[in-house]
């Protein structure tokens, strides 16, 4: 390796665009590193040190810059000495894109805005907790939609904004609807009497829309994050959210989603709830049976929770199915005509409870035991005794795959590659996956989805049986994607389009067994 | 003439050839006599996104700055809205600055500053109604709260290690750069040299931090700045009424020589003006504002704010001046210790009794 130094004399330059420069010379092939410095005595001494200094590089003033390059010998040093200086000429200060009013931090954007109330935080999971503990320290609430964030970070974050009277919202926060601002992915949804609070992102959004389709609105919906029930965290924010809702005067019944609790921070969910003054619905999802608890309603599913709710409101009965869609019955006969023995499932979600919920659903008809085996990130199976072989289903949110990715709401590169290996395996013959709509998500879903469920379907054909695409779309009719034609659309590519995820998954259970009276 | 009033018009302004007109707001201490004189000259030396350096014909270096800008020793802060970009309007380095009028500074002919109603800034005298344990359990609850969060550049990393440096307790590890390499024992030596009151010490360690790190400030100037400035007011804060006052002063007086003697030749310019003020205890007034919010016992969220707002200056300026105020002010507090407890609060200057 040869190092080069390239002194120029009285020639300052921002230490963003420094770092910027070097990094840009390093990825010139050959060029192994690149740094860029004031020539001070200390600063030779730091480049000398790290094998960087030259005897030219050495005769350089305070006041002049240095830029040390160590480059491969064959490397022609013209032309990287060179480019350095074009980069130098080009770039006299940083530049962000889309940074017209150049703020550069919290502080800069509340002192554009100052009275901002809350911070909503999305930066990759390392430099979530500082950015939120700023936004804290300067009196905002803060919805942090960043995942990748540590538990000890998450009880700190949490413990601090309680101290201060705040809402710490996240991290891995997907969704709110707070005083009728939609946060994160949420749905266009109208302003009602349902409270919500939730551990679980799609979870709340689909029971928003299915609030939606029955024509009532919500109050609040607020998102805690989805380990905010986790033992190591106790229910944090849970407690402090069903206390605002129980003291908001728009609020008349209150509804708490979330996966099973810890055994400790249950307890403590369930004292908190037998405090509310108003009447709560509760979904720990898949949890049938729980103590009474005056006042306090227990589902164990989604679409029930929504029933539930608006009975309690006086809109709605145990029975309504103002949530259910009707589909094409005779499809459903020729697709359980022509799936013969490929019946097995595979699900693809991008929402962790829709999966769990599709995954109950599964259970109580007749699915067997769970394996507790997972072959994959992000997925659960179940065997299926009757016919052998396992029914997958995947949460393509799951941390470990949206580490460097975007979230699959937004992003279905990933999504439309499984649809196609799966469609390719033999035994396979149901799909089953979400859809979500809303703020936030993938503007036109269905202008990915529908030409790769076609070529899903012409993998089919080829392995001479049908495919039953199956799909929950969660959204409103006031959604930014038009739900009316992401549904058409989807279902023009052979699809079954449903609103409430446990009907989609009871549509696959019902194909998955050759038993339509199940639907 | 034309002011400022958007950025359509700021672009506007520069095809047109028209000088934007701005209104100076405030002016640090070293830019006092340029701004009271009716003549001066010199040119831009530096251009950065919301900030220019000016040098004059005699040398002395001014910073131009936006009207939310931090105010500083060199600094004349202008009503010059955040978001225009001195670049982007055609100043570069080697324009000419001159005084067309006793209240006007003309900047390449592009710029106007007018500077007939400016006001001085100096920090404000040190009040302190705090006791030493809380300006300590402040500086603990800075030092740990942003520690957490502190990012691999510059002397952030020592951030959460303050407490642990002015016991002389070996720090837990830090991030593995040149820099820290270099910094720790520089700053381990000017904290020891300081409580031994060792004088050959101080300046050894003060060589080793002058001109150390990248940017136009180097780290190890800007630690140097916010030690002095927070060393200074804390001590005035206590008083001068023991020896160990008088050890500390003196302690200080010596780290002011070796930075007056050695600056000029070990960094760049614009830092060693800085420098000249910090060793009469001014900085920038985002680290004045997180002294004197731990030396009053205000809301607790305030002094975070403040030390938040310090971290945001330059890349990673904030952050060394940070850890230099909060080792300033632990160290002259922890030489100021009393080793038995006392009946009464504690206050600087004085004790109460009940």
């Amino acid at each position: 390796m040869t190092v080069t130094n390239l002194v120029l004399p009285n020639l300052y330059r921002d230490s963003v665009v420094l770092m910027r420069i070097s990094q840009e010379l390093e990825k010139l092939d050959g060029v192994q590193r690149a740094t860029a410095m004031m020539g001070t005595p200390n600063n030779r001494s730091l480049l000398n040190d790290a094998g960087l200094l030259t005897d030219e590089g050495d005769t350089a003033s305070p006041n002049d810059l240095i830029l040390a390059i160590e480059a491969s010998p064959t490397l022609n040093s013209i032309s990287v000495v060179s480019r350095a200086q074009e980069l130098l000429r080009g770039e006299t200060v940083s530049r962000g894109p889309g940074n017209e009013h150049g703020v550069r931090s919290i502080n800069g954007a509340l002192e554009n805005m100052p009275d901002a109330n809350l911070a909503l935080i999305s930066v990759p999971g390392q430099y979530a907790a500082y950015e939120a503990a700023k936004a804290l320290d300067l009196g905002l609430n803060v919805f942090l939609f960043s995942d990748n964030v540590s538990i000890e970070d998450e009880v700190a974050l949490k413990t601090k904004a309680m101290d201060s009277g705040l809402l710490m919202l996240g991290p891995d926060c997907g969704t709110a609807v707070v005083g009728g601002m939609p946060l994160g992915f949420a749905n266009a949804v109208s302003r009602g009497r349902v409270g919500l609070v939730s551990a679980s992102g799609t979870g709340l959004q689909q029971v928003m829309c299915l609030l939606d389709a029955a024509g009532e609105g919500v109050s609040q919906a607020l998102g805690v994050g989805g380990r905010d029930l986790d033992d190591r965290v106790g229910g944090l924010m849970m407690m402090k959210c069903l206390g605002l809702l129980d003291s908001d005067p728009e609020t008349d019944v209150i509804v708490l989603i979330s996966k099973p609790p810890g055994g400790r921070t249950r307890q403590r969910v369930l004292e908190a709830l037998s405090q509310c003054s108003k009447p709560c619905v509760v979904c720990f999802l898949g949890v049938e049976k729980s103590p009474e608890v005056p006042g306090v309603y227990f589902e164990s599913r989604l679409d029930g929770t929504a029933r539930r709710a608006l009975e309690l409101l006086g809109s709605g009965s145990g029975t309504d199915r103002r949530m259910e869609d009707p589909f094409n019955v005779r499809l459903l006969m020729e697709l359980d005509q022509g799936l013969g023995d490929s019946r097995l499932i595979r699900g693809l979600y991008c929402g962790g409870t829709l999966r769990d919920e599709a995954h109950l659903v599964l259970r109580e008809n007749g699915f067997g035991a769970v394996s507790a085996e997972s072959e994959g990130p992000g997925e659960i199976s179940l065997v299926d005794h009757e016919r052998g072989g396992r029914h997958r289903l995947v949460d393509l949110g799951d941390d470990s795959l949206t580490v460097g990715r975007p979230h699959p709401i937004i992003d279905l590169r990933l999504r439309c590659e499984m649809l196609v290996g799966a469609a390719s395996e033999s035994d396979v013959g149901i799909i089953l996956m979400d859809v979500v709509l809303g703020y936030g998500a993938h503007p036109d879903p269905a202008s990915e989805l529908t030409p790769v469920l076609r070529e899903c379907q012409g993998i089919a054909e080829d392995l001479k049986r049908a495919l039953a695409v199956v799909i929950v779309l969660c959204g409103t009719s006031g959604d930014p994607q038009s739900v009316a034609h992401q549904k058409a659309a989807l279902e023009s590519a052979g699809a079954i389009v449903v609103r409430s995820n446990a009907q989609a998954a009871l549509i696959a259970a019902a194909l998955a067994r050759g038993d339509l009276s199940l639907v | 003439m034309t002011s400022f009033t958007a950025r359509s018009a700021e672009q506007t302004a520069a095809d047109s050839g028209t000088p934007l007109v701005f209104e100076v707001l405030s002016y640090g201490p070293g830019v006092r006599e340029f701004v009271s004189r009716p003549t001066g000259s010199g040119k831009v030396v530096a251009v950065f996104r919301r900030v220019l350096y000016l040098r004059e014909l005699d040398g002395g270096m001014i910073c131009i700055a936006h009207e939310n800008a931090h105010d500083a020793p060199l600094t004349i802060r202008a009503a010059i809205p955040r978001q225009f970009d001195f670049d982007e309007f055609g100043i570069s380095t080697g324009m000419p600055v001159g005084r067309a009028t006793e209240n006007e500074l003309h900047i390449a002919g592009r710029v106007v500053l007018v500077m007939s109603d400016a006001a001085e800034w100096r920090p404000a005298k040190v009040s302190a109604s705090a006791t030493v344990g809380q300006v300590l359990n402040g500086l603990r609850r800075v030092s740990f709260e942003l520690g957490r969060h502190a990012p691999a550049i510059g002397l952030a990393p020592l951030v959460p290690q303050v407490e642990s440096l002015v016991n002389e307790k070996m720090p837990r590890p830090a991030p593995d750069t040149g820099l820290l390499d270099a910094a720790l024992p520089a700053v381990e030596q000017l904290v020891r040299s300081v409580r031994l009151h060792d004088a050959v010490g101080v300046d050894a360690a003060v060589k080793r931090l002058l001109g150390l790190g990248p940017g136009l400030t180097p780290s190890g100037d800007d630690f140097l700045c916010g030690f002095m400035a927070a060393g200074m007011a804390t001590s005035k804060a206590v008083g001068p009424d023991s020896q160990r006052s008088r050890d500390f002063d003196e302690a200080m007086r010596d780290v002011a020589e070796s930075i007056s003697l050695h600056a000029a030749g070990m960094t760049t310019e614009v830092s060693a003006s800085f420098l000249k003020f910090a060793i009469q205890g001014i900085t920038s007034s985002a680290a004045h504002d997180l002294i004197y919010g731990l030396l009053d016992a205000g809301d607790e969220g305030e002094s975070l704010s403040a030390a938040w707002a310090l971290t945001e200056i330059g890349h990673s300026s904030g952050w060394d001046c940070l850890l230099g105020t909060l080792l300033g002010m632990h160290l002259c507090l922890a030489l100021h210790a009393h080793r038995r407890p006392v009946e009464g609060l504690e206050c600087f200057g004085r004790r109460t009794r009940p």
